[in-house]
C-alpha cells in the first residue's frame, strides 16, 4: 500500500519527553477511539473515537451560551449548570458551544490532524529525543484508526526513527498484519484471562486479544513487552497471573510490566460527566506488586513494576 | 491504555488541581555533621546590618579632604578594613565575613546615602520626588527566613531586609548626612540633569519603566573574579609589585598610575590588618576553648591566617581560604552583586592535585572543605535598596561558580576537583555559590551525568549552559580588543547569566605552569538595566501616558495607530528613546562613580590594571565592551504584539479603542494589587466582568510563544533582532557599542505590579513571564519541545545570554533511565542553539503548600531566573509566577 499523505486521523494530544513509553526520551500521540471499555482506564476522553467536548465545572460562570448556541439541543441547563448529552456531541462538528464559552469551560477533546501534519510534528520532536528516543502511538487503541497508524508508522520506520505502539489488542488481526513490518516495538496489554472476567471488566472477551498474542508470535521479529495494569480485586488473583504467565510462555517474549492502579485519572471523568468506578479499587501496596512480580518470577519471567524500567 | 497523558494545562492555565500525594525530591543528601551545625545557625540568622565600617570609612574620608580622590578612598577602605570586629563562629573551616555578623553587611552611603533613610525622612522624600525609588514602593520582599522586614524590639528594619540595632541608627544616619551631596548617587545626579532628555528619563524611572541606575545601586558585580595574583605572589608579593611599578612610575607621563599603585598599596595593608586582626580572635579563642581538638583548629586557623596575611598558599585549604579572603575584600569595597567566583575548581585544581598526590589531603575533608565554603557564600548578603534587593535580586548574591567548560588548547576542562564541588553542592545544598555547567560536547559523560544527578536534587543548580554560543557571542563582541580564540575559552558567566570574558594566568607550582581561567573584564552588566518591554508597549497605546499614575512618560507619538506597522514603529521609537536617555545618564553616573569610588582591590585582581597602572573605570582591563541593556518581559511583548496583530488589525475581533477600555478596566477583573496574588490561575473578577470575557478570551486564544507558533515566534525573531542590533547605536562611558542582555532577575514581579492588563490576556499587576525565552505561565500547552522550537527560532549568539526556565515533576526525571534522558533533552536543546537551561524539580503542590506553611520549609529552594533562592525569601510576586509555571509531568 502506497503512503496516502492525505489521510487524516483523530489524536487528543502529542506529548513531547515522554520518557516511561519505549527506549529514550519519546513523543507519544494519542489516537482516539477504543474497542475496550475499562473501567480504570485514566483517558477516558480516549475511548470514543469523536472529539467530545470536556466540561471544567470550576470554570463555569452559569451564562447559558453553550446551551443557546447548540445547534442540536445537546446541552440543557439544569440547576445553572449544563447537562451534555455527548451521545449527540460526537455526531457535531459545529462548534458554536466552545466558541462562545467565553471563560473555557467547555474544551475539545480531540482534534483532526493529517499524516504530513502529524510527520512534520515528529521531525522537530525527533532533533529533541537524543540518541534513542522515537514515537509511540497510543491512545485510546491506536490501531482502530488502521489506516492512519499505518501510514503514519510506515512513513516513520522509513524515515530511521523508531516506532512503538501500545495496544489493548483488540484489533482484527489484519490491522496488526499491516503494521509489523513498520513497528519496532509493542507495549501489549494482558488484563485478564478469564474471558468472563475479562468481558466483566473491559466489556469484551479476550479470545480475539489471546489469538493475536499468538499470532504475533508467529510473525512479528521486534521487541514486544508485555503490560498489566495491576488491579487488586480485578486480577491481582494468583489464579489470574499465573494464566497470564502460562500465555506468556507460549510466546517468545519474557517480559512483564507491571502498571499499579492508581485515581489519578478521576478527574477526567468528572469533566466528561461519567461515573470513576475504579475508585471502589484500592491502589496496590508495595508489598502486592512484590508478590505479583515473584508470582511471574517463578515462571521465570521478567517483571517490572511501574516506572522502575530499564528503558 | 496506560499512557499516562500530561494533564499540566488544566491545573495550571485552568486552575483546577489534580488529587494525589505531593511527590517529594528523589535525592537527599546531608553535609558533614560540622556543616550542618553551622547550616542550622544560618537557619537561625537574621540578615543583619552594622555601621562599623561606614563609619570609620567616612571619618577616614573626611580626614583626608583635599587628597588625590583614588588615595583618599584607599585610606578609607583601609581605615573599615582594619576596624572590622574580627568574629569566628564554631566549627568553621573557613572564616572571615563582610562585618561581625554571621548573615552582616554594611550600608555603603558614598555610593547612595538617601535610600535607607527611614521613610519619614526628608532625604528620603528627596528621593521619591525623583522616581529614584519607585521600584522600592512597588516590590514585595519576602517576609520569611532572614529577612528583617518589620522592626523587632532594639532591632530597627531598613532597607525593607536588614536588621540594624536601634542604637546604632543615630550613627548610620549622621554618617549618611555627610554624604548627602557627596555621594555617587548625589554627585551623578547633579550631573546626569545635563543630558537632554533628562526629563524623561525621569519619568521613565516614575513610571519604573525602567528598574534602577545601576551606577550608584550595584557598580559592580555580575562578573567573574580573577584569583591569579593573591594566589601566584601572596599580599606581600603584590606589594612588591606595586613598589616595583611604583619607583619605575614616578614622575613620568601617566602619573595617574601611581596614585593607583600607592593605593592598592594601601589598600593590601589594610587587609593585612583585617586578616591579621582574626588570627589574634582565633587564638584567643583557643584560649578560652577547653575541647582540644577545637582548641587547636582554632589555633590552625591562626597560623593559617598570619601565613597568608604575608605569603602566597602552600596547601589547597590556605588556597581556598585565600580566595575567600579576596572575595569578601571586593564585596567589602562595593555594593556589589553576582560576583562570580569562576571556574574555581579549574583555578584550584593545581592545588588540590598536589596536595592529593602528596597524600596530605583526602577527599572527605576536601568535601567537608568546600561544604564549608558553600556556607560561606551562602551568608553574603548584599546591601542595597528595596527594589533592588528584592525587586532585582530576591535578596539573592550570584556568586556564580561555574565548571566544565574548555582549557586553553580547547580540550575538556572537567576535573576530579569539580566532581567534589558537584558533590557538595549536593550533600550541602544551599543558594550559594550557585553552580553553572559550561556544556560542550567535549565534556565527559560521567561529568555531565553528575551534573544530573545534581539538577535532580531540585534546588535548581547547575544551569546548563551552552559554551560556544557564550563563545561564538564573546568573539564576535571582544574582536575589537583583540579577543582570541584561546582566549574566549577562558570565558565564564559572571552574575547570574552574564557571559563574561577571561584570561588565562600562568600560575606556576613548583616550576610547573598551570593556565588557569580568571576574569578579565569589569562588571558586565551595567548600563540600561531592565526596561519592561510591556510597559513601553503601554505607553504607545496611550500615547505615551503612563496608566497608572497619569503621568505624561514620552512625548506624543503622533500616530494613529491604525495598522500593526504602525504599532511596531511607535514601539521602536519609544524604546529607542529610552535606551537613548538611560545610556547618557548611567554613563555620567558610571563616570562619577569611578572618580568618587573608584574600585581598588577589584582594579587590582584584573588583568591588566596591575600591569598598566590604571583602575577599571580607566579601561585598565583587558576587555572593556561591558555596557548593555537589559530587558523585561519580552514574551508578554511578543504575545501582545501577536494579539493586537491578530485580533485587532488582521481579523477586526475588536477595535483598538474597545481593547484599551478593557485594559483600562483589566478584563473585568480585581487588581492584582489589590488582591495581593500575581498570577492568572487565581484572580477574583468585579462586578462587570462578564463585559469583557469575550475580549479576554480572544486575547487569550492569540498565538502564544513557546507553542512552536510560527506566527508569534516570526514576531519574537523581528523583535529579538532588532533589539540586538540597535543596542550597537549606543556608546558607553568606555566609548564602546552597546549590547543587548536578556535575563529577568526578579524584575518581572515589581514590573508586572506596575503595568496594566497586557493585550495577551494577562491582567494588570501580575507578573510577567520570567527570563527571556520562557513562555508566560501556563500557555506553553505543547510540551517541552515545541518549547524548545520557538526558544531557538533565533540565534542566541547575538546577545550576552538568553534565559529558559523550566518546571518538571520528579517523577519525570526519576531513577537512572530518568537521569539518561533527562541528559538528552538538555543536550538536545543545547545543540538546537539554545545558551541556557535550568529547572525546577518540584511539584507545584509542593510550593503552595509551603506558601502556606512557610515553617515547615525553611530549607526548600527553588529556581527564580538565573538563581536559586530559599522560598521563604522571596516575595510573594515571585513566588505566585513560579507556583503558575507550567509544570511537566505526567500523572
Amino acid at each position: 500500500m502506497e503512503v496516502n499523505q492525505q489521510i487524516s486521523g483523530t489524536i487528543f494530544d502529542i506529548q513531547g519527553f515522554s520518557v516511561h513509553d519505549g527506549p529514550g526520551a519519546r513523543s507519544l500521540i494519542f489516537l482516539k477511539g477504543c474497542s475496550l471499555n475499562c473501567f480504570w482506564c485514566c483517558n477516558p476522553e480516549g475511548i470514543s473515537k469523536e472529539n467530545i467536548p470536556l466540561f471544567y465545572a470550576s470554570r463555569c460562570i452559569g451564562c447559558g451560551n453553550c446551551e443557546t448556541f447548540c445547534p442540536n439541543n445537546a446541552i440543557q441547563f439544569i440547576a445553572e449548570k449544563p447537562v451534555i448529552d455527548r451521545t449527540i456531541c460526537e455526531k457535531c462538528h459545529d462548534h458554536s458551544c466552545l466558541d462562545n464559552c467565553y471563560t473555557d469551560a467547555l474544551r475539545m477533546s480531540g482534534r483532526t490532524i493529517s499524516v504530513d501534519e502529524l510527520f512534520s510534528i515528529i521531525q522537530r520532536d525527533r532533533q529533541f529525543w537524543g540518541s534513542e528516543g522515537g514515537i509511540t502511538l497510543t491512545g485510546g487503541e491506536p490501531l482502530l484508526q488502521i489506516d492512519f497508524a499505518h501510514n503514519i508508522l510506515k512513513k516513520c520506520y522509513e524515515s530511521y526513527i523508531h516506532t512503538a505502539i501500545e495496544t489493548c489488542g483488540n484489533v482484527p488481526w489484519k490491522n496488526f498484519e499491516l503494521v509489523i513490518d513498520h513497528l519496532d516495538w509493542i507495549f501489549f496489554d494482558l488484563k485478564q484471562i478469564d474471558p468472563k472476567q475479562h468481558e466483566t471488566g473491559t466489556g469484551t472477551s479476550n479470545t480475539n486479544i489471546i489469538n493475536n498474542v499468538r499470532k504475533l508470535n508467529e510473525t512479528f521479529n521486534g521487541k514486544l513487552i508485555f503490560r498489566l495494569p495491576f488491579i487488586p480485586g480485578f486480577n491481582s488473583s494468583r489464579e489470574n497471573l499465573a494464566g497470564i504467565a502460562s500465555l506468556i510462555l507460549e510466546t517468545k517474549w519474557k517480559e512483564i510490566n507491571l502498571l499499579p492502579l492508581h485515581h489519578l485519572g478521576r478527574n477526567k471523568y468528572q469533566l466528561l460527566g461519567l461515573e470513576f468506578k475504579a475508585d471502589k479499587f484500592p491502589i496496590p501496596s508495595p508489598e502486592e506488586l512484590q508478590t505479583a512480580k515473584e508470582i511471574f518470577e517463578e515462571f521465570g519471567l521478567t517483571c517490572f513494576i511501574g516506572q522502575d524500567t530499564p528503558f | 491504555m496506560e499512557s499516562k497523558k500530561i494533564e499540566c494545562d488544566t491545573y495550571n492555565y485552568y486552575g483546577s488541581k489534580p488529587e494525589g500525594e505531593i511527590q517529594t525530591r528523589e535525592i537527599h543528601k546531608s553535609p558533614s555533621a560540622r556543616v550542618e551545625k553551622s547550616r542550622q545557625l544560618y537557619f537561625e540568622t537574621k540578615s543583619s546590618a552594622s555601621v562599623e565600617f561606614p563609619y570609620w570609612y567616612t571619618r577616614k574620608w573626611e580626614e583626608l579632604e583635599g587628597e588625590i580622590p583614588i588615595v583618599r578612598r584607599a585610606e578609607a577602605l583601609k581605615a573599615g578594613f582594619e576596624h572590622l570586629t574580627p568574629a569566628i563562629f564554631p566549627g568553621e573551616l573557613l572564616v572571615l565575613g563582610k562585618s561581625h555578623y554571621l548573615r552582616g553587611s554594611y550600608p555603603m552611603p558614598w555610593l547612595s546615602e538617601a535610600f535607607f533613610m527611614a521613610h519619614e525622612d526628608r532625604l528620603y522624600k528627596d528621593a521619591l520626588e525623583a522616581g529614584k525609588v519607585s521600584a522600592d514602593e512597588v516590590t514585595t520582599m519576602g517576609q520569611g527566613g532572614g529577612n528583617v522586614t518589620k522592626s523587632i524590639g532594639n532591632v530597627l528594619s531598613i532597607a525593607g531586609k536588614f536588621g540594624l540595632r536601634k542604637e546604632e541608627m543615630p550613627i548610620l544616619l549622621d554618617v549618611a548626612k555627610k554624604w548627602h551631596n557627596k555621594s555617587v548617587d548625589d554627585v551623578g545626579h547633579k550631573y546626569e540633569q545635563l543630558v537632554p532628555g533628562y526629563h524623561e528619563k525621569e519619568e521613565i524611572m516614575r513610571a519604573v519603566i525602567c528598574m534602577f541606575d545601576s551606577g550608584y545601586t550595584l557598580p559592580q558585580g555580575r562578573e567573574v573574579m580573577n584569583y591569579y595574583y593573591p594566589l601566584q605572589y601572596g599580599i606581600e608579593g603584590i606589594k612588591n609589585i606595586c613598589d616595583e611599578k611604583l619607583k619605575q612610575a614616578a614622575g613620568y607621563p601617566g602619573m595617574d598610575r601611581i596614585y593607583f599603585y600607592k593605593s592598592v598599596y594601601t589598600m593590601l595593608e589594610g587587609l593585612q590588618s583585617w586578616i591579621k586582626n582574626h588570627a589574634e580572635e582565633a587564638k584567643l579563642m583557643a584560649s578560652l576553648e577547653e575541647d582540644e581538638n577545637d582548641k587547636s583548629e582554632y589555633l590552625e586557623i591562626a597560623e593559617r591566617l598570619e601565613w597568608l596575611a604575608i605569603n602566597p598558599p602552600r596547601t589547597f585549604h590556605d588556597a581556598l581560604q585565600l580566595v575567600w579572603i579576596f572575595h569578601v575584600a571586593v564585596l567589602n569595597e562595593d555594593a556589589i552583586s553576582g560576583l562570580s567566583p569562576g571556574r574555581l575548581g579549574q583555578v584550584l585544581y593545581p592545588f588540590w592535585k598536589r596536595d592529593m598526590d602528596k597524600g596530605i589531603l583526602s577527599r572527605e575533608r576536601s568535601l567537608e572543605l568546600l561544604e564549608c565554603m558553600r556556607m560561606k557564600f551562602t551568608e553574603l548578603d548584599c546591601f542595597a535598596s528595596m527594589g533592588v534587593v528584592g525587586g532585582v535580586l530576591s535578596g539573592n548574591t550570584f556568586n556564580n561558580l561555574c565548571l566544565g567548560g574548555l582549557t586553553k588548547d580547547g580540550e575538556s576542562a572537567a576535573n576530579e576537583l569539580e566532581m567534589l564541588i558537584l558533590e557538595s553542592a549536593m550533600t550541602c545544598d544551599t543558594p550559594q555559590p550557585t553552580l553553572s555547567l559550561l556544556y560542550d560536547e567535549k565534556l565527559p559523560e560521567e561529568f555531565l551525568l553528575k551534573g544530573i544527578e545534581c539538577t535532580k536534587i531540585g534546588t535548581g543548580y547547575p544551569a546548563w549552559i551552552n559554551n560556544r554560543v557564550a563563545m561564538e557571542f564573546l568573539l564576535n563582541n571582544f574582536k575589537n580588543e583583540g579577543m582570541t580564540l584561546e582566549e574566549v575559552r577562558a570565558w565564564s558567566i559572571g552574575g547570574c547569566l552574564e557571559t563574561s570574558a577571561g584570561s588565562w594566568m600562568p600560575l606556576d607550582l613548583d616550576g610547573v605552569t598551570h593556565y588557569i581561567p580568571g576574569g578579565s573584564a569589569p562588571a558586565t552588566s551595567v548600563g540600561v538595566h531592565f526596561i519592561s518591554l510591556p510597559k513601553v508597549l503601554e505607553a504607545v497605546l496611550f500615547d505615551g501616558l503612563d496608566k497608572r499614575t497619569g503621568r505624561r512618560v514620552y512625548p506624543a507619538h503622533g500616530y494613529n495607530l491604525e495598522s500593526y506597522e504602525e504599532v511596531w514603529k511607535a514601539f521602536q521609537e519609544y524604546f529607542s528613546l529610552t535606551v537613548e536617555v538611560l545610556t547618557l545618564t548611567n554613563n555620567i553616573q558610571h563616570d562619577v562613580w569611578g572618580k568618587i569610588s573608584p574600585s581598588i582591590i577589584n582594579s587590582m585582581l584584573k588583568p591588566d590594571c596591575l600591569e598598566t597602572g590604571k583602575d577599571i573605570s580607566n579601561k585598565g582591563s583587558r576587555y572593556n565592551r561591558t555596557f548593555n541593556v537589559e530587558i523585561c518581559g519580552g514574551v508578554n511583548l511578543v504575545n501582545s504584539l501577536a494579539s493586537l496583530k491578530k485580533n485587532v488589525f488582521e481579523e477586526k475581533n475588536f477595535s483598538l479603542a474597545t481593547l484599551k477600555q478593557a485594559l483600562e478596566e483589566n478584563f473585568g477583573y480585581i487588581s492584582a494589587l489589590e488582591t495581593g496574588s500575581y498570577s492568572l490561575t487565581e484572580q477574583k473578577q468585579t462586578q462587570n466582568f462578564q463585559t469583557w470575557l469575550k475580549t479576554h478570551k480572544q486575547c487569550l486564544d492569540a498565538p502564544k510563544f513557546g507553542n512552536d507558533n510560527k506566527y508569534v515566534d516570526n514576531i519574537f525573531k523581528e523583535w529579538q533582532e532588532w533589539f540586538s542590533g540597535m543596542c550597537e547605536n549606543y556608546r558607553s562611558l568606555y566609548d564602546e557599542p552597546l549590547y543587548s542582555c536578556q535575563i529577568s532577575v526578579s524584575t518581572h514581579g515589581p514590573m508586572g505590579a506596575v503595568t496594566l492588563a497586557t493585550p495577551d490576556g494577562r491582567l494588570g499587576g501580575t507578573t510577567f513571564a520570567d527570563g527571556s525565552v520562557s513562555a508566560y505561565p501556563g500557555t506553553d500547552q505543547n510540551g517541552p519541545y515545541a518549547l524548545f522550537s520557538s526558544a531557538t527560532c533565533y540565534n542566541h549568539a547575538s546577545s550576552q545570554n538568553s534565559q529558559l526556565n523550566m518546571k518538571i515533576h520528579p517523577s519525570v526525571i526519576k531513577g537512572r533511565e530518568g537521569a539518561r534522558k533527562f541528559l538528552e533533552m538538555i543536550r538536545a536543546y543545547l545543540r538546537k542553539g539554545g545558551f541556557h537551561v535550568q529547572f525546577n524539580i518540584v511539584d507545584s503542590r509542593m510550593l503552595k503548600d509551603a506558601q502556606q506553611n512557610p515553617d515547615k520549609y525553611r530549607g526548600l529552594m527553588v529556581r527564580v531566573a538565573g538563581f536559586t533562592q530559599y522560598w521563604v525569601e522571596l516575595g510573594k510576586q515571585i513566588q505566585d509566577e513560579v507556583i503558575a509555571r507550567t509544570e511537566y509531568a505526567e500523572i
